[in-house]
């Protein structure tokens, strides 16, 4: 019974390996093959297709399917580092080689990953306004996250207001792809984030603060003087360092205010805006936390006061004689005092 | 009577012995299908994806590079400037020169033209005392820390006390990373927040044409020893790891190339300096505190991340080298009992923990009686020459079925390998590891498990060859 379990377990066990070694054989040969075969080939269409789109023509699609596999190798490595003119005739020869419409039918599969690849040959070769925005819906995420990238090249409106509205799709990825692509469009977002941080809820504001953050738009006062009353710590963080990138009188008033803040994070962002201020009347008070609880909100202020200037650094000398043997600790450690 | 009792007592040992191999080759298949049902599944998210967009985003969280340095005189300056062109958009690097007794800080001083600087930086962790710190003129995201001899442990702590990045990734410093490895590695944590350290494939670089701290040309090695170990690496990772990135989790993220959440790792006190397998034992601690507190504690591994290491090409330094693995599994092990066989901990208790402990810690005494049993009982004529030819046919043969099966694997995702001699190495490699090197290692590990329940704690002085070009300290659990 042992001795007949084993030789079916071993002939199995031998069969097994059989066909392995055949795949791994049989792949391996024929990688070899087509790789030796079409090298050469390889560097000669890359060569004259480079001189062809950066003449800003585009290729017919005879000349195309010659050498469909290796050109379509080709064109996909072109036009990952293309711009301008060799761009617009790298989208052009997709679209007329039937590049382009394979990807629009792959867009519309029911199988995610071939909807996936759809998207991204759309990014890559550019065009797609048909297809595309319709995935930023898709229920698999990595298809909406890609949909999202495909966004950054296509900065219409309707597409900027569909991108900031999915700072809070349910899935981390889109949500992150979503705050880059925003970043990259520039101060085109910053009418339709007003009116999304008009209407969002706490949870969802604090990455569109980020994205205001880079923005600095002064448009943004109100939504950040809102959101520094927000009950979630992380959403007054953002809303201070966004007040600090805004600055003016209203703002550093309640930048101020949040040195007191009852959160660790607040305090920090709070004093770090100060300090980016560099105005020497905030010194006292950025000064006063150099004795605060947290490692974070002291260093944040020593630093902050640093950056003031000589105004600053005065209270960060007059610290090293303090009685809180933490203020005296972060003020040595600022001003490049080596311990004794 | 005496001797039906023999008997009983010696076909017992052989159906426990039975039992080890059944369950052992049972976890291994079931690593192996896991691993291809994630190969398949990484295949479709990564098809036609170019992450260079990535570079130029804001999105990614700042890597710190942590690079322990030990006597690295004549290799250091070659691997951080590798680390510096890492395709990464926001990367810093905190070199630990580890009380080294050669010229480790002068090399890098003259190379990078280090300044001494007085960085604010709250030491959360202790460590042995530091000396002194600098930073670069030429790359400003280079800093080193000059401290006194505390191991890979304490410097690896010592440069998680002054880690900016949100994301730190623990290297070894002889460690070659490919350049767009860490773009990828990063990738999990954009995708969810309760990952807390993803991990890559690190492979065997013996062999390999390496010029200027980068592998240009992968080949298998025309050595023996190093050539089984790239086959044992592939194993490893490419079906270990990536299998129980379904089956329950990877408790190993190896310590020459891994990314892991700073706040975590600070938050659990960072590196066990006393401990000897310490990359295995932060990976079960961070898994064990997330789950105790209900907090992030998912650790992934994704199969394309590359790093590249230099294997022991020397019976004696592979052999020191296993001793220690063996020693720091037992460690780990022993420190984290509570959690094996508890349903508190879920699949890591129930699948994870289970398999390190009778597969890997009490595998090769089994086998070794295993074998010492077959071999009286052939003397003594209870069990006949069929059943014994069988039966090491059928334990070798799942083994060499399992390695070739990561090589097929490897050849139809990565191919790192080009020309057919190399391919047909991997397959001779393949055959001979189950054929003289398994047993060796064997012998290496139980001497290990002696070792460690006498309480040995050494590393070892261990020397290496270097990359063709100079030496280097000895690598991490694979």
């Amino acid at each position: 019974m042992i001795i007949r379990s084993l030789i079916i377990l071993s002939l199995f066990d031998l069969g097994a390996l059989v066909f392995m070694l055949a795949v791994f054989f049989g792949h391996a040969f024929w990688d070899l093959q087509r790789s030796r075969l079409t090298r050469l080939q390889y560097e000669r269409l890359r060569r004259e297709a480079t001189a062809l789109f950066g003449s800003g023509e585009s290729m017919d699609r005879e000349q195309f399917e010659k050498h469909a596999r290796l050109n379509r190798s080709v064109l996909a490595e072109i036009a990952a580092s293309v711009s301008g003119d060799a761009r617009v005739s790298v989208t052009d020869t997709a679209r007329k080689v039937g590049l382009l419409s394979e990807a629009a039918r792959r867009c519309q599969s029911r199988r995610w990953w071939v909807r996936l690849r759809g998207v991204r040959e759309f990014a890559l070769y550019g065009d797609g306004e048909e297809v595309v925005p319709a995935r930023l819906d898709d229920p698999k995420s990595y298809v909406r996250a890609a949909s999202i990238a495909w966004c950054q090249d296509h900065p219409s409106e309707p597409i900027i207001e569909r991108v900031v509205s999915m700072l809070d799709d349910a899935d981390q990825r889109c949500r992150n792809i979503a705050e880059d692509t925003l970043n990259r469009f520039g101060d085109r977002v910053t009418a339709p984030l007003e009116r999304y941080l008009a209407r969002a809820s706490s949870a969802s504001r604090a990455r569109a603060l980020r994205v205001a953050t880079r923005l600095a738009d002064p448009r943004f006062l109100d939504a950040s003087l809102d959101s520094a009353t927000d009950p979630d710590p992380t959403v007054r963080a953002r809303s201070a360092t966004l007040l600090a990138s805004i600055t003016g009188t209203r703002a550093e008033q309640v930048l101020v205010g949040l040195l007191d803040d009852e959160s660790e994070m607040v305090r920090v962002a709070a004093v770090r805006g100060l300090g980016r201020s560099q105005s020497w009347k905030f010194a006292p008070k950025i000064a006063r936390l150099l004795r605060d609880q947290s490692w974070e909100v002291r260093s944040g202020a020593a630093i902050a006061l640093h950056q003031i200037g000589p105004g600053g650094r005065l209270y960060l000398r007059r610290s090293l004689q303090d009685h809180d043997v933490f203020a005296s600790d972060i003020a040595r450690q600022v001003l490049d005092i080596p311990n004794e | 009577m005496v001797r039906t009792a023999a008997l009983v007592a010696y076909l017992s040992f052989l159906g426990v012995v039975i039992g080890f191999f059944l369950v052992a080759n049972l976890y291994w298949l079931s690593l192996f299908v896991c691993a291809i049902w994630e190969m398949v599944q990484h295949r479709r998210r990564d098809t036609a994806e170019d992450l260079r967009w990535q570079l130029g985003s804001s999105i990614l969280p700042r890597v710190s590079i942590l690079v322990p340095a030990y006597n690295e005189a004549l290799t250091v300056g070659q691997s951080v400037r590798a680390l510096m062109t890492l395709e990464y958009p926001d990367l810093e690097v905190v070199v630990v020169n580890d009380g080294s007794r050669d010229a480790t800080l002068d090399a890098l001083t003259r190379e990078f033209e280090l300044r001494p600087i007085y960085l604010v930086y709250r030491r959360l962790l202790p460590t042995k005392e530091v000396r002194g710190l600098y930073r670069s003129r030429l790359y400003p995201g280079l800093v080193v820390v000059d401290k006194e001899n505390g191991g890979k442990a304490d410097s690896l702590n010592s440069a998680l006390n002054l880690a900016t990045g949100e994301l730190v990734c623990a290297i070894d410093a002889d460690t070659i990373i490919e350049p767009g490895a860490l773009l990828r590695i990063a990738q999990p944590f954009l995708d969810r927040d309760d990952i807390v350290a993803s991990g890559g494939t690190i492979r065997v670089a013996n062999g390999s044409k390496i010029r200027a701290g980068r592998v240009v040309i992968p080949r298998v090695s025309r050595r023996f020893l190093p050539g089984v170990q790239t086959v044992e690496y592939l194993r490893s990772f490419l079906f270990g790891r990536l299998g129980w990135n379904r089956l329950g989790g990877n408790l190993i993220i190896s310590g020459a190339f891994g990314l892991f959440r700073r706040d975590a790792l600070r938050a659990i006190g960072g590196y066990e300096v006393e401990s000897i397998g310490e990359d295995m034992e932060l990976v079960v601690r961070l898994r064990r505190d997330g789950i105790e507190r209900s907090t992030a504690s998912r650790v992934v591994f994704i199969p394309e991340p590359v790093a590249w290491t230099e294997a022991p090409e020397t019976l004696r330094l592979l052999g020191r080298q296993r001793d220690r693995w063996q020693r720091g599994l037992a460690d780990v092990l022993w420190r984290h009992r509570h959690m094996a066989f508890n349903p508190r901990y879920g699949a890591i208790g129930a699948v994870v923990l289970p398999y390190f402990i009778l597969v890997e810690l009490l595998g090769p005494l089994i086998e070794v009686l295993g074998l010492a049993g077959l071999g009286v009982g052939l003397w003594l004529h209870i069990v006949n020459v069929q059943f014994a030819l069988l039966f090491g046919l059928a334990i070798y043969g799942w083994g060499l079925l399992f390695n070739v099966g990561a090589i097929m694997l490897d050849e139809l995702t990565a191919r790192h390998y080009q020309t057919i001699t190399d391919r047909a190495l991997l397959v001779l490699w393949a055959a001979l590891e189950q054929f003289g090197y398994r047993q060796l290692s064997t012998i290496w590990q139980l001497r290990g498990m002696v070792r460690a329940l006498r309480g040995r704690r050494e590393w070892g002085e261990m020397v290496r060859k270097g990359f063709g070009e100079t030496s280097a300290p000895e690598g991490s659990t694979p």
